[in-house]
């Protein structure tokens, strides 16, 4: 900046003394240092309208994220405005579910990250309140219990229901697959495959959750979280690049040379995962079937495929080889999203994180609804319709 | 090279200055070049919607993509050689602002133009054997030209066609029409129908320059004048949303004779324009980065 000082420097500034010229320095820079991020903020909101999407995550006894208790905030983007509260214990629902289960209730489980957590929805157009609310319409007596977080995978998702979730007994648990688990499975490092058995790696997976738990603190920070678009911006940008790191890192720790297949920089996640990642992400279904079962409920996976266009969707599960699908009770929405996509309908958002719209959260629910409705399990639970 | 005798000491001023000139540099091939090349590339590569809108819009994306990738590429090696204490030329002078195919080669690869003239044209005998003599050189030149950019019928057929519409203009004296023409409403006219028909010239014949073949080539013309279909801000929108702020600039600089945008104006204008641009290389470059095209030549 030394021509910027020759520049603005007047001749008679030489005669001021010391203290004076290093205030007015000092005044100089903090006034540029204002008017850059004033400039630009206002750039982002003009040119890029960046999402304001919050998360809210906080650690958790259990070693993975857990939403924030009891926190309210908002997500904005140019097509939505949602209000977002989570209960005391970390779910997406004014209700706080005690631990034993009413009678005659049965519960399923959600397990999911951003999708079924309802990113860039209105809460009564979220999946698990839709999905409640339906079976509610066909006679059962069920709760749906949320237990998504931004950002899971499946190795996240066997963390949670092993140490929270199981504890409300469900009778259902429902996995949600999106194309990105490959990549979070491989990142978090809590398993590991060796010799092609799962073992257990990392004890936790809290990345830059000391430093957020600090910032939280700050209504300050929360502001900034919840209001600017620069921060927004540069805190997803930063995080990708963060992640994408970790995950190759983590990779090449397990051994995985392909370090967990093309990244999620750009364009290039949605190439190939490595066979290390494919391997690693059925086994963690594996794992998670098997809880299930030994607790007697049932386990579902289904599939939130990726927008190609409006319409076209492109799924990703299908990575994994035909014999472990056959063996999982799988939802893949992808024809019925294809048969539902028109030029003029969104079922994806499209100036956000291309989360589902309400519409497409529609076809999914139709797409499972039959599904979940006729498994046995539900059925002691089945009365008449309310 | 004489500025390699001297020994230069680091100058702030020429630092920022050249860094400036590289910023836009980056700025033309990170977010102007790279966000319209598959638009380009899906159309040559006969996966538009076949619509002669579509068409256009695959040429005049890369007409800019081109020209942003070269002009932008050249900006950077000026902005980083000024850094050093180099003062290199100006290898691109606002070239689609050209009102004659001759004023286009004057202001377009400078460079390639200058060496062409210097140790062809003129060897040949220029202008100065003739008048059909004028003519075969300045066709032999272009041809040349093309060649130089690659062995292949494509670069001929585009050097065949810059070649002729010179000798067009230059058999019609359509050059001394647009150097004399009157300032008013009359001369805004004449000069408004010279560039436009030069431009469309001009971006006809990329289309040669960037298909792989002859016959991809003239699938791609047939397509663009085969009629009216197509042409929506659907089409047109992604390449005009990118180069509507280049021409905006490129309109500054004609207007005020400056090529170096970043540079003009005082502190605060220099600061707030290059933030504006490195936001815009930030928050807009392409995801999938493209590499420069004349590394090809």
């Amino acid at each position: 900046m030394s021509s910027v000082s020759q520049e603005t420097a007047s001749p008679a500034a030489s005669d001021r003394p010391l203290a004076a010229r290093l205030a007015l320095g000092a005044l100089k820079v903090v006034g540029l240092v204002v008017y850059t991020l004033l400039f630009a903020e206002l750039f982002i909101r003009l040119v890029v309208h960046q999402p304001i999407l919050p998360r809210y995550v906080t650690d958790t006894p259990w070693g993975v994220r857990g939403n924030i208790p009891n926190a309210r905030f908002w997500q904005r983007t140019s097509e939505v405005t949602a209000a977002f509260h989570y209960n005391s214990q970390g779910m997406r629902d004014d209700r706080v579910f005690p631990l034993a289960k009413p009678a005659g209730v049965c519960r399923v489980a959600l397990f999911g990250d951003s999708y079924f957590a309802g990113f860039e929805l209105k809460y009564p157009d979220t999946y698990a309140h839709r999905l409640e609310e339906a079976l509610r319409q066909r006679g059962y007596k069920v709760e749906v219990l949320n237990f998504a977080v931004s950002g899971f995978g499946t190795a996240e998702h066997n963390r949670t229901y092993e140490g929270f979730a199981r504890k409300f007994s469900p009778d259902l648990v429902l996995y949600e697959w999106h194309l990105t688990d490959f990549d979070d499975n491989v990142r978090s490092g809590l398993y590991r495959l060796k010799d092609g058995q799962l073992q257990p790696g990392g004890a936790t997976f809290l990345p830059s959750i000391s430093v957020q738990n600090k910032l939280m603190k700050s209504s300050a920070y929360r502001f900034l979280a919840d209001n600017s678009q620069l921060y927004n911006f540069l805190r997803e940008n930063l995080a990708r690049y963060a992640k994408r790191a970790l995950k190759v890192v983590n990779a090449k720790a397990a051994g995985d040379e392909e370090g967990g297949g093309a990244g999620n920089l750009g364009a290039a996640v949605y190439a190939k995962a490595s066979p290390y990642a494919v391997s690693l992400s059925q086994a963690l279904l594996d794992q998670a079937k098997a809880s299930a079962a030994r607790d007697g409920a049932g386990f579902y996976v289904m599939e939130i495929p990726r927008p190609v266009s409006r319409t076209q969707f492109e799924p990703s599960i299908t990575q994994m080889s035909p014999q472990f699908l056959g063996t999982l009770n799988l939802i893949q929405p992808t024809p019925q999203l294809t048969a539902a996509g028109r030029p003029d309908r969104k079922l994806y958002l499209e100036h956000g994180a291309q989360h589902l719209s309400p519409d497409g959260v529609g076809v999914i629910l139709a797409a499972s609804l039959d599904r979940i409705a006729s498994d046995p399990r539900l059925q002691r639970c089945h009365g008449d319709p309310s | 090279m004489p500025q390699f005798e001297r020994i230069l000491p680091l100058d702030m001023n020429m630092v920022w200055s050249g860094l400036r000139v590289f910023i836009w540099g980056l700025y033309m091939k990170l977010v102007i070049a790279d966000n319209i090349a598959p638009v380009a590339n899906q159309v040559f590569a006969g996966h538009s919607d076949g619509s002669a809108g579509a068409a256009m819009a695959g040429l005049l994306a890369f007409t800019f993509q081109i020209y942003c990738d070269f002009a932008g590429y050249s900006n950077m090696a000026r902005g980083v050689a000024r850094m050093l204490g180099f003062d290199l030329m100006v290898n691109f002078n606002l070239p689609y602002f050209s009102r004659t195919p001759s004023e286009f080669w004057q202001r377009w690869h400078i460079s390639l133009s200058q060496w062409l003239r210097d140790y062809l044209y003129i060897p040949l005998g220029g202008n100065r054997a003739g008048v059909s003599k004028t003519y075969r050189n300045l066709m032999l030149t272009m041809l040349l030209g093309g060649l130089w950019h690659g062995a292949a019928w494509t670069f001929v057929v585009w050097g065949a066609i810059h070649g002729g519409i010179l000798v067009i203009f230059r058999f019609f004296k359509i050059d001394d029409v647009a150097k004399d023409a009157p300032n008013g409403p009359k001369g805004w006219v004449i000069n408004i129908g010279l560039w436009a028909a030069t431009m469309l010239l001009v971006v006809l014949a990329w289309a040669f320059f960037r298909a792989q073949n002859l016959g991809e080539a003239t699938r791609v013309l047939q397509q663009a004048v085969g009629g009216l279909d197509g042409y929506s801000w659907a089409t047109f929108g992604p390449v005009i949303s990118f180069i509507f702020p280049l021409v905006l600039v490129e309109a500054w600089q004609r207007w005020k004779k400056n090529i170096e945008f970043l540079n003009a104006g005082p502190f605060i204008v220099r600061y707030t324009t290059t933030m504006a641009t490195l936001l815009a290389i930030i928050a807009l470059s392409a995801s999938q980065a493209q590499p420069f095209i004349y590394f090809n030549f």
